[in-house]
C-alpha cells in the first residue's frame, strides 16, 4: 500500500508534539499549537527525514513553515 | 518565517540600551557586554549606518526586544561589503522564556534564518555551542563537530601551573631547515590558504588592533619563505604564562619537527605551553610539526577570565559552500570577559 503522505506527516507531528492526529490541520504551522516550538520542530524535520528516507538542505528547510509546506516538500522527494 | 507579532531585523545603534537591558534581564548580567561598550562595539559595531550585527525579534506592540542572534561578520575586519561578508560567525542567541504567546516558539528558528538569508553567500561559523544550538545545527545538517586541541609544552620549565602534566615532546634540536621568530607586518597579498579566507587587513584590524589584548604575531619560514603566520596571545596568571594560538594563515602543510623552533621562543616568553584550538586542518599536519593532542592524563586550559584549570571540549558548526577550517579566534570565544574586574596583562 503506497504511503499517504499526509497522513504519515500528520501521525509523526501529533506524536512528536504529544497532540491528537486531530489537531494537526493542513495549515497548522510552527507557533499554531503550543508544544510546537523551535526545538520540537527541528525534532519533526529529522523525523519525517528519516522515515521518508529523504534529505532536506538547509535551504529547503527554512521554507517549512506548516504541514503543507511539509507535505510538499515530502511529497517532491518521495515522487523523483 | 510568517511572523505576525514580530518584527525582525538588526538592531538600530539607538536601541543599544534596550538591546543591553535584553542582556542584563535574559542573558547574564554579569557579561561583558552590560560593562563595557567598546568590547561590545569591538565586536558587533557594524561599519553600515545605523545598526548592529545582531538580529533583533522586536514585538511590534510592546517594542520590546524578545529574541536576539548576534553576529561576528568579517567585513567589519576586512574591508569587504558589509552587505556581503566572506564569513559571518554566530555569537550570543537568545529567546525570552517568560513569554507566552503563538510565535515566540518560533524565534529562535526565526532569528536564524533571517541571519542565514541575509547573507545567502556567507559562510556561517560558530563555536562554543549549548545544547539547544548542538541540536538545531546537526539537525539543519550543518557541517558539526568538536575542535582539536594541541599543544607543545616547554621542556626547560621545572614545574607547570596552568598546565597540569603535560607531555614534553622529546626532540629539542632547532630544525635548521625552519624559523619562527616574531614579524613585525604581514607581506601585503599574503595567501591565506585556509578558507574563510582571511586578509592582511583582517588580521591588523581583528587582532593587532584590538583595543584590549595584545597580540604578536609569528612567522613561521621554511628555508627562508614565509610559510605561515601564527597569531598568537600571552596569557599571565599571576608568574605563570602560556601562549595561546588563536588563528593561522597560511599552508602548514610542509611544515615539519619545530618543537624545538618553538621551544625557544616558549623559553623567551618562559612560557609554560603554546596551545591551539582548530578544526578543519588535518590533524597530522599539527602532529608533524611537533604538536602533541590534549588527552585526558593533560589538562591543558582554555578559560582564563577567571581561571579554571581544566580541559574543556569546543563544538563548531558551519554552513558553507566550501570546506571550513575554524580557529578559536574566528567567533566570540576569544574576547574579553573580565576586563577591569581583573586584568592579566
Amino acid at each position: 500500500m503506497e504511503k499517504n503522505v499526509k497522513n504519515e506527516v500528520k501521525e509523526i507531528i501529533a506524536s512528536i508534539l504529544g497532540v491528537s492526529v486531530d489537531e494537526v490541520l493542513d495549515d497548522t504551522a510552527i507557533g499554531d499549537i503550543t508544544e510546537w516550538d523551535s526545538l520540537h520542530h527541528i525534532q519533526i524535520i529529522s523525523a519525517i527525514e528519516k522515515e521518508f528516507d529523504i534529505r532536506f538542505t538547509p535551504d529547503v528547510m527554512m521554507d517549512l513553515e506548516d504541514v503543507s509546506d511539509i507535505v510538499e516538500a515530502v511529497e517532491e522527494r518521495v515522487n523523483k | 518565517m510568517k511572523l505576525n507579532l514580530y518584527s525582525m531585523r538588526l538592531c538600530k545603534r539607538d536601541e543599544y540600551d534596550k538591546l543591553i537591558d535584553f542582556f542584563r534581564k535574559y542573558w547574564n548580567d554579569k557579561h561583558v557586554f552590560c560593562r563595557n561598550k567598546q568590547v561590545f562595539e569591538f565586536q558587533h559595531g557594524t561599519a553600515n549606518e545605523g545598526e548592529y550585527d545582531f538580529v533583533i525579534a522586536i514585538h511590534n506592540e510592546t517594542d520590546e526586544i524578545h529574541a536576539v542572534l548576534g553576529f561576528i561578520s568579517s567585513s567589519r575586519y576586512d574591508g569587504g561589503d558589509m552587505e556581503n561578508p566572506i564569513f559571518i560567525a554566530g555569537a550570543l542567541w537568545k529567546v525570552r522564556d517568560d513569554v507566552k504567546n503563538k510565535e515566540v516558539t518560533k524565534l529562535g528558528l526565526g532569528v536564524l534564518y533571517y541571519l542565514l538569508k541575509k547573507f545567502p553567500n556567507a559562510a556561517y561559523i560558530t563555536l562554543g555551542l549549548s545544547g539547544f544550538a548542538k541540536q538545531i545545527y546537526t539537525a539543519l545538517h550543518f557541517e558539526f563537530g568538536i575542535m582539536k586541541h594541541y599543544y607543545i609544552a616547554n621542556m626547560n620549565m621545572e614545574s607547570f601551573d596552568i598546565a597540569y602534566k603535560p607531555a614534553i615532546n622529546k626532540i629539542m634540536c632547532e630544525n635548521e631547515n625552519y624559523k619562527v621568530d616574531f614579524i613585525e607586518s604581514i607581506p601585503d597579498e599574503f595567501d591565506s590558504y585556509y578558507y574563510p579566507t582571511k586578509n592582511k587587513e583582517y588580521i591588523v584590524n581583528k587582532y593587532i588592533k584590538h583595543p584590549f589584548y595584545k597580540y604578536d604575531l609569528l612567522g613561521v619560514y621554511h628555508n627562508d619563505k614565509l610559510c605561515t603566520i601564527w597569531i598568537i596571545r600571552k596569557i599571565k596568571i599571576k608568574d605563570h604564562i602560556c601562549l595561546r594560538l588563536v588563528d593561522i594563515i597560511g599552508d602548514m602543510s610542509e611544515i615539519e619537527n619545530i618543537q624545538g623552533n618553538v621551544h625557544r621562543l616558549l623559553s623567551k616568553y618562559n612560557a609554560e605551553y603554546i596551545d591551539c584550538y582548530n578544526y578543519g586542518i588535518d590533524e597530522n599536519i599539527f602532529l608533524n610539526m611537533g604538536f602533541v593532542q590534549v588527552s585526558e592524563d593533560t589538562i591543558i586550559p582554555n578559560y582564563f577570565e577567571p581561571f579554571e584549570q581544566k580541559n574543556v571540549d569546543i563544538y563548531c558548526a558551519a554552513l558553507s559552500k566550501k570546506p571550513v577550517v575554524i580557529f578559536k579566534g574566528d567567533a566570540d570565544q576569544e574576547r574579553p570577559n573580565l576586563l577591569e574586574y581583573n586584568k592579566y596583562n
